[in-house]
């Protein structure tokens, strides 16, 4: 009968009626690591939490039939299920142990291997499992977080200009729409190339898109690190100034990229004289402004520029 | 499985296959079978589902580079889950089947029931284990994948090796079914690689 109940149950105490361990099944005695539990008192060896109330003295033989907690008194933080069970001699009382969700931590703390558990136990299903488990919920965790950075950069993409890296019309409604939620007033400032399609035509379109990739650098160069630069395309561009009602502001940077262009550019090996033909307004928090008219007003404003002889700036009001 | 009438294919068979060509033949070879595959991707995800047509493009593209008939890249493949030391997932899955090689055939009854704890749409042929006279034990592969039998073969002999197993297989057709036989010629025939039911750490034991 012992030999069955230590293959049937092979981390067991048996107790004697003092709560003294009598037997000690194979499990438990390796768990035990050599320790001599026989002739100890389980309260020695194991802190016992009852389902109700306290364990005092000798009652453990009490718990008859009753679910409790213990651990070893060495290993508070492995936290196992008993019960007490009287035997028919009922002078001795069986407790069965399982380690209920310390499981993993058990049977990594004591190398328990397959030999360690019963034979119709769940134990050893249970750790499959949970290995399984997590190799499955790193595998998904993985997914998602390259789908999220592959979402992030889709998303730049989709607000970046290709060739010049600056944002693109999207990118320009996202911040016209973000001015007008927060309220803000600001400048806008539309530009293009004077004698850009005379450039394309007499020195092919990759020099003209270096020639663009330039005008980009300098109009980063000229506005502060929160303001907007966009290429609407061709080349046109366009500018957003923060925070500002001032037209002076305006006026400046556009004396400023003027001034810039004045020299002609270097393209590889080609000398290249470009002008800039600008028209902006300040557009106030208070206005009740519309996405279209603004964008019109400065589109006809640059309009006027070019009419006027190129190579200045408009502003309306 | 079948979803709106397209077969598809867990993302695990194409990882498997990708991290096997990249491990075993380099990255620059695996590059060269995707590029040679028009709907391939250059990295499988393991847990989405691609169209089954997919896995079979790479598997031919592979036989042909490797000039390898695929039955044997599939044994490779079968060796390799269980031995390489980037896959040991697979073999603690495994070796919890049973204390030894006797033990974890018998458990293979319940290893498409486990696989569908794990991952309900993977689906691998239904398997069933029988043990005939003495020795002898087949494994019936239900015949819905025919190219799963040769996975089987490579990681029978792998797992074999892992006890310290000695077997001889045998394979045919019976019935629409594949039945692998395994003669256990001495189950104690080496020492068995270690192997704790809980292990610290990504790959241990």
């Amino acid at each position: 009968m012992d030999n069955i109940l230590n293959i049937l149950c092979p981390c067991h105490l048996i107790i004697n009626r003092a709560g003294v361990i009598e037997h000690v099944a194979p499990t438990m005695q390796k768990i035990l690591q050599g320790e001599t539990a026989r002739l100890q008192h389980v309260l020695d060896l194991f802190s016992i939490k009852p389902r109700s109330g306290h364990l005092r003295g000798c009652s453990m033989f009490e718990l008859d039939g009753q679910k409790f907690h213990l651990s070893l008194r060495r290993f508070l933080d492995l936290r196992w299920n008993g019960v007490v069970l009287r035997l028919q001699d009922r002078d001795k009382a069986i407790i069965p142990i399982s380690f209920g969700m310390a499981l993993k931590e058990t049977a990594e703390c004591f190398e328990l291997t397959h030999a360690d558990f019963g034979p119709s136990e769940l134990a050893v299903d249970m750790l499959c499992l949970l290995e399984a488990q997590s190799a499955v919920r790193a595998a998904s965790r993985a997914v998602t977080q390259r789908i999220e950075g592959a979402k992030k950069n889709a998303e730049i993409a989709a607000l970046t200009d290709p060739l010049t890296g600056l944002g693109n019309r999207r990118s320009l409604i996202e911040r016209l729409a973000s001015f007008a939620r927060q309220n803000i007033s600001f400048g806008i400032i539309q530009l293009d190339l004077d004698h850009f399609k005379t450039v394309n035509d007499q020195l092919g379109h990759p020099v003209g898109d270096r020639v663009l990739v330039e005008l980009s650098n300098i109009l980063r160069q000229e506005i502060r690190a929160h303001d907007v630069a966009v290429r609407l395309g061709g080349d046109e561009f366009i500018l957003l100034i923060t925070g500002t009602n001032d037209p002076t502001e305006l006026l400046g940077l556009a004396e400023r990229l003027l001034a810039r262009l004045k020299p002609p550019l270097t393209i590889q090996t080609h000398k290249v004289q470009l002008g800039l033909s600008m028209g902006g307004r300040i557009v106030e928090a208070a206005e009740r402004w519309s996405m279209i008219d603004i964008l019109q007003a400065v589109d006809q404003a640059l309009y006027h520029s070019k009419r006027r002889g190129k190579g200045r700036f408009t502003f309306c009001s | 499985m079948f979803v709106g009438g397209e077969v598809i294919v867990h993302g695990v068979v194409n990882k498997a296959l990708e991290r096997f060509t990249i491990d075993t033949y380099g990255f620059g070879l695996w590059q060269k079978v995707v590029s040679a595959c028009p709907h391939a991707v250059a990295f499988y995800e393991a847990m989405l589902c691609y169209p089954d047509q997919d896995s079979y493009a790479l598997l031919n593209q592979l036989s042909r580079i490797l000039n390898k008939p695929n039955a044997d890249i599939l044994e490779d493949m079968g060796t390799y889950l269980v031995v390489h030391r980037n896959q040991d997932g697979v073999r603690r899955l495994l070796r919890f089947g049973g204390v030894d090689f006797r033990d974890f055939l018998f458990s293979l009854n319940e290893f498409n029931a486990r696989i569908d704890l794990i991952m309900p749409d993977l689906n691998l042929p239904q398997i069933n284990v029988v043990c005939g006279a003495k020795n002898q034990i087949s494994i019936r592969l239900a015949p819905s994948w025919s190219e799963f039998t040769y996975l089987c073969i490579g990681i029978l002999h792998a797992m074999a090796d892992d006890y310290g197993a000695l077997i001889r297989l045998a394979h045919f057709a019976d019935t629409g079914s594949a039945v692998i036989q395994i003669t256990l010629v001495d189950d104690r025939f080496a020492v068995a690689q270690g192997f704790k039911l809980a292990a610290r750490g990504p790959s241990n034991g």
